[in-house]
């Protein structure tokens, strides 16, 4: 029986062979093509934009040193991504010594007793984005922004995919409270 | 509900959830990256400077070990011929080996002078032979048995026995070439 090889081939796979024999020019190619995606992926674990700059050319550097380790078999971006987004749980945890959520003690309330409006605001999510807790937002960004699923979750947090599900599903009850506040706020503003 | 409203909007407005780094971040980076490579570049420096000590340091150990290879088989023949003996031991060994050595030659040189001395000489030297092996024992004995006062007065008696072997032998010899030559 013949074996099936891949024959995926990253879009960039020239460039990536560039970086592969260390030359400058593909490597900030490469850079300008994803800095902006990777920006954004750290910025949302790391909720601070200085930071996330920080994190984001490290893990460049980073990907530049092992791109030998990059086989190809998946697409570069999700290479790359993986690398930033540890690096911006590894800057958590240095900067927290320790990120760890108590779920058994946080009572968050049912999602049913949450009422927010139909109309929810961009600037609404954002800020309430802001507002909840890191182990929150992590993993609301990593299901929501980035389409990882609890089984990826779960080995990229190093936890259960059980702890991963109700995890997200308090993030989830806690964005809903954030956004509600927020609107009862501005409505008694306006009012 | 709620949770499904959100994805949608995010979806719908990805674009508005998302920010560009710092206005110098491209030419940050690119200083990173040269750094990066300076560094790599000196630590494949460093890493052929100390291959190079290295090298230096096996070859002078290379060195020292076979200078000290060739001195000791120098050596070695020497400390055969060193024992263990105490001072006194090696002085009368000294003493009975030179008192035996100048009878040797005297008695070789009146050897020569008398034509039937061979018979004599043979059965002597098979004696001697048999003198020496036994102060050879008693000697390697006395090297792990130092301070053993019994093998000490053997070795001693074996090394007087031989000259006053010698001194027999070289008397009779040396008598009779006198006699031969008044």
């Amino acid at each position: 029986m013949l074996k099936k090889e891949s024959t995926y081939r990253d879009v960039h796979h020239e460039l990536i062979k560039q970086c592969k024999k260390g030359k400058q020019k593909a490597q900030m190619q490469i850079y300008k093509l994803y800095y902006r995606a990777m920006f954004n992926t750290s910025l949302r674990i790391v909720n601070s934009a200085a930071d996330a700059e920080d994190v984001m050319q490290d893990s460049f550097l980073d990907a530049f040193q092992k791109v030998d380790q990059y086989s190809e078999e998946g697409s570069f971006g999700g290479w790359l991504k993986r690398i930033v987004i540890n690096n911006s749980l590894d800057f958590l945890n240095k900067k927290k010594s320790q990120i760890q959520l108590n779920d058994n003690l946080e009572v968050v309330e049912d999602t049913k007793d949450i009422d927010i409006d139909d109309e929810i605001k961009i600037q609404d999510l954002k800020k309430a984005l802001e507002k909840i807790k890191d182990e929150y937002r992590i993993i609301i960004s990593l299901y929501l922004f980035e389409g990882y699923d609890h089984e990826e979750i779960s080995d990229i947090l190093s936890i259960s995919y059980n702890l991963s599900r109700t995890r997200y599903s308090r993030a989830k009850k806690k964005l809903l409270q954030e956004i509600q506040s927020i609107q009862k706020e501005r409505s008694s503003i306006w009012a | 509900m709620g949770i499904e409203k959100i994805k949608e909007v995010i979806q719908e407005n990805r674009e508005y959830f998302e920010k560009d780094p710092s206005m110098d971040h491209m030419n940050k980076f690119l200083f990173k990256l040269q750094e990066q490579k300076e560094e790599k570049k000196s630590r494949v420096m460093s890493w052929s400077a100390y291959r190079w000590w290295i090298g230096l340091a096996a070859s002078v150990s290379l060195l020292i070990g076979i200078s000290w290879f060739i001195i000791n088989h120098e050596i070695s023949p020497k400390d055969n011929n060193q024992t263990n003996l105490t001072a006194e031991l090696f002085e009368i060994k000294s003493y009975y080996h030179m008192e035996t050595k100048k009878k040797l030659q005297k008695m070789n040189a009146c050897a020569k002078k008398s034509p039937n001395t061979d018979r004599l000489l043979k059965s002597a030297e098979s004696q001697l032979l048999k003198l020496d092996f036994n102060a050879d024992m008693l000697e390697y004995k006395l090297q792990t048995a130092s301070g053993n006062k019994k093998l000490e007065l053997a070795y001693i008696q074996s090394l007087k026995a031989k000259n006053d072997l010698v001194s027999r032998v070289y008397e009779e010899i040396c008598s009779s070439s006198h006699l031969l030559t008044q």
